[in-house]
């Protein structure tokens, strides 16, 4: 058998991803999921999220070929049902065994089972998060060749649980540094074929803008003063208008207090957008596998659109359109993820981790996404 | 003969290679003279779609054979495309699949809609028993006891139900403002109550509304709801039956305490006492509750109990006018009964 050299340039002019996909070839996927979805009283969403993704990474392309996704709809089920089991004694304690405790007089007792619960719960979050994240990585191929990372991720669980909290102690400042902290410390453990994921994120230029969201609602409280002495004096204005009897107060009403809820919302969504569009550029710019070098591209402007995007898409639809803001954050994913370096496909062997079985049911448990 | 691309899963290269049908399967050939016969048995389609052709090899990880399009036909054929829903539907098609589930779906609420009332019954005194005491206890021993209290308690329960001897109407010191009816015939009023009732009528109106939920046995009913369609939707997890189970929830419950509001206001009757001091009651309640908003019946179908306003008409509207009512306790009765677990004075207003 031949062996053709070759290498890619990826720091084409060209992103080396590209996103090919379509809202009309997603469209037949998304509605037959939500009809089987609803049918189903939830059941088939393992095979609805499966199917979705096959047609997601179909579409991805990575210099000269597409991206597959290889995850079933079973195996995810089967995660799902294993872990609701294994948890199961857990949440029949919070549903049925707190209450009985505590209309016994033991609430104390009951407390206590619960905090120890809950607490345990938190760590399986980041032992979830941990392996969702490996789990689409063992199911995501390129040329053949898949993703994989470390099994386990029980230490990174008691990472996630001590970080977290530490991040809001301090008056929550540190939080900037245990987001980072713990995305260095998942991806460092994930690979792709016989290469490990490189990342050294820091929180240079993250704490400011963190700082503001902390501040928000200071800040809020500023912005409004303008607004309502503007109100006022509008309905000041609109009273002297009318003879000096004010005019429509139950308008005026409405309007300041739409224009108070519209402002509030957008600041706050201005100020967490821009921490976390800095985040995202961070996290990712510093990533790196192999030879190849990662880079985002979202900006805080970029994000506005996405979310303004999908409330327009929401609401313009009477609802109905959210089963496009999985294709929508995709696509928008993709669209600003760049990579530059080289790929050298002779060295690119296949990943020798054992593949993840249990199929992210934990996070799926929880409810939570991987990345 | 077609062109198409192979990644041998041992690494990223691509392999130029051209591919045919033969009688054991496809066959690979490039053109230095390697070739390899794939048995059909042993390739699964991946992605069948305008993009091309994408095949797998069960028994080689990695392995990819990538036809682009146009796909030859002689290729084309021998692999069907799939819609891909998953192995059950693809087999019996969308349509009749989404009907199937739906239809299973349906009686699955069904029974978790209606077994629970029709079932209740069936469920033994026993089991009831051991349920309540497995879940609701002993209220830590709380339980309030004097004779004159215990025996005023008594007679405004023989009162308003006829064949008492299964009830077990006690007064518990916890401090919320509830009564509650429990499985097996159990009422707790709880003490912190007193302080919000004016008259032993009013505390007869709420006592004829839990031995209500009693005899049309909505708390046994409530216990299989929970064990049945709250434990399915727990289990199952995600929105939709979440979703589910609480509408349904919620119909249950709005259901049961109109229900027994009408059997408290028919007991009253029987028993010649006048609801009007219930609607007081509900008065006040709405009072607490806050101002009736615009919104407030678009609520209503949002939460367990009916809106005080609206329960306040009811009872209202079944005092008559040229009726003769009596005083459900005498006032010593009355007093004892408020004191029976702390000291209280006769009258707070």
């Amino acid at each position: 058998m031949n062996i053709e050299r070759q290498g890619f340039d990826a720091a084409a002019p060209d992103s080396a991803f590209r996103f090919t996909g379509t809202w009309r070839e997603f469209a037949p996927i998304a509605f037959t999921n939500l009809l089987l979805t609803i049918v189903t009283l939830g059941i088939y969403r393992f095979w609805a999220r499966a199917r979705e993704r096959r047609y997601l990474w179909s579409r991805t392309e990575f210099i000269d070929d597409t991206l597959e996704w290889t995850g079933t709809g079973g195996e995810m089920f089967k995660g799902f049902v294993v872990v609701m089991a294994l948890l199961l004694p857990g949440i029949l304690f919070l549903r049925f065994g707190m209450q009985a405790m505590i209309l016994r007089g033991q609430a104390e007792m009951a407390g206590l089972i619960a905090a120890v619960l809950y607490i345990g719960f938190f760590y399986l979050m980041g032992v979830a998060r941990y392996r969702a994240l490996r789990y689409r990585l063992s199911r995501t191929y390129w040329h053949g060749i898949r993703g994989g990372g470390d099994p386990g991720g029980w230490g990174y669980g008691w990472s996630y649980l001590w970080k977290s909290v530490a991040g809001w102690f301090a008056l929550a400042l540190l939080v900037p540094w245990s987001m980072t902290q713990l995305w260095n410390e998942r991806w460092n453990r994930m690979s792709f074929g016989p290469h490990r994921f490189e990342s050294f994120a820091d929180t240079d230029g993250l704490i400011g803008r963190w700082i503001l969201i902390l501040l928000s609602p200071f800040l809020v409280m500023l912005a409004m003063i303008p607004v309502v002495v503007a109100l006022i004096f509008l309905g000041a204005l609109a009273g002297f208008a009318a003879g000096g009897s004010a005019a429509n107060p139950g308008l005026m009403t409405y309007v300041a207090v739409l224009a108070i809820v519209v402002a509030t919302y957008g600041l706050l969504a201005f100020i967490g957008v821009g921490y976390f569009a800095a985040y995202a550029r961070k996290v990712i710019d510093r990533l790196e596998l192999g030879d190849l070098r990662f880079a985002f591209t979202a900006g805080s402007k970029d994000w506005l659109k996405l979310f303004l995007g999908h409330v327009a898409v929401v609401v313009g639809t009477l609802g109905i359109g959210f089963v496009f803001l999985s294709y929508r954050n995709w696509s928008f994913f993709i669209r600003h993820l760049e990579a530059s370096g080289d790929v050298e496909l002779e060295s690119l062997t296949q990943s020798p981790d054992t593949s993840a079985t249990d199929a992210e049911g934990l996070a799926s448990a929880f409810d939570i996404g991987a990345i | 003969m077609a062109r198409a691309y192979l990644y041998d899963g041992a690494t990223a290269i691509r392999h130029k290679v051209r591919i045919e049908p033969d009688e054991e399967g496809l066959l690979l050939s490039q053109e230095d003279g390697w070739s390899d016969a794939v048995p059909l048995g042993r390739l699964a389609v991946s992605d069948h779609s305008g993009s091309g052709l994408s095949l797998v090899r069960s028994d080689v990880e990695g392995w990819r054979l990538r036809v682009p399009a146009p796909v030859p036909a002689e290729i084309d054929r021998l692999f069907p495309r799939r819609q891909g829903y998953g192995r059950w539907i693809d087999r019996i098609g969308l349509w009749r699949a989404a009907g199937a589930f739906g239809l299973i779906s349906a009686v699955v609420l069904a029974s978790g809609y209606f077994a629970p009332t029709l079932l209740a019954p069936l469920v033994p005194p026993s089991i009831e028993r051991a349920y309540g005491e497995a879940l609701v206890g002993d209220f830590g021993g709380k339980y309030c006891s004097s004779p004159a209290g215990d025996a005023a308690l008594r007679k405004l329960t023989a009162e308003l139900d006829s064949d008492p001897r299964d009830l077990n109407v006690r007064v518990v010191d916890v401090p919320v403002v509830n009564a509650a009816a429990l499985p097996a015939g159990n009422i707790v009023i709880f003490d912190k109550l007193f302080e919000e009732v004016d008259s032993p009528d009013q505390l007869a109106g709420i006592l004829a509304h839990e031995i209500a939920h009693v005899r049309r046995r909505h708390v046994t009913a409530a216990m299989l709801r929970e064990f049945g369609l709250g434990m399915f939707a727990t289990a199952l997890g995600g929105s939709t039956a979440g979703r589910v189970d609480g509408f349904v929830s919620l119909s249950f419950t709005r259901r049961a305490e109109a229900e027994a509001d009408q059997g408290a206001i028919d007991m009253l009757r029987r028993a010649r006492i006048s609801p009007a001091p219930t609607a007081a009651f509900f008065r006040k309640l709405k009072a607490v509750e806050g101002d009736e908003s615009r919104l407030a019946p678009a609520l209503a179908y949002l939460s367990s109990h009916p809106l005080s306003s609206a329960r306040e008409k009811k009872f209202e509207r079944a005092a008559l006018r040229n009726a003769s009512y009596r005083s459900a306790l005498t006032p010593r009765e009355w007093t004892a009964l408020r004191a029976i677990c702390s000291d209280r004075a006769p009258t707070d207003d």
